[in-house]
């Protein structure tokens, strides 16, 4: 059965903002 | 540098932090230590003490291995009554059970490392796709 703890959400937090920076970083437009 | 460098350095450094969250930190071994003893309770509870449970360990799995005296019954229940195979299949955290004695090769699961960082990776990529729509969001060049 799935267990929510097996979401450990600090490293998921910390993959999701990681996510958002790298996203920003590569595809921004250079000025 | 280029848009894929960029993602792939990225996609290392989550690797890293997933294999070090699991690993040197030690979550991945408190997790399954606390699937266990939730397990062990659930055996007590049964009043089956003679059945031991154990999971995983190199490497860290969510595979229950039951093994100990269990006729059939207890084992496998009869209609609605569950028997201790599915009382396990129950516990939160708990990927697959089967009994030492079961003949055949043990069900495939997958190491908790791999689910763990697979879990990681789709944050990530979430992420990607948040930071992507910043950044090709333009600016206004008129007030209408």
């Amino acid at each position: 059965m799935l267990n929510l703890a097996m979401f450990d959400a600090p490293l998921l937090a910390a993959a999701l903002l990681i996510g958002i920076a790298t996203g920003w970083w590569a595809f921004r437009k250079p000025r | 540098m280029k848009a894929p460098a960029k993602l792939l350095i990225a996609l290392a450094a989550v690797l890293a932090a997933g294999a070090i969250v699991h690993g040197p930190l030690g979550r991945g071994a408190a997790f399954i230590a606390a699937t266990e003893a939730h397990a062990r309770a659930v055996i007590g509870a049964a009043e089956m003490g003679q059945v031991t449970v154990t999971f995983g360990r190199a490497p860290l799995t969510r595979l229950a291995t039951l093994s100990g005296d269990a006729d059939e019954f207890q084992r496998n229940g009869m209609g609605f009554f569950p028997g201790l195979t599915g009382r396990i299949a129950a516990v939160p955290g708990v990927g697959a059970v089967r009994w030492s004695d079961d003949p055949g090769p043990p069900p495939f699961v997958l190491p908790l490392i791999v689910e763990t960082e697979a879990l990681a990776l789709l944050a990530w990529a979430i992420g990607v796709g948040i930071g992507w729509l910043f950044a090709r969001r333009r600016k206004r060049e008129s007030y209408l």
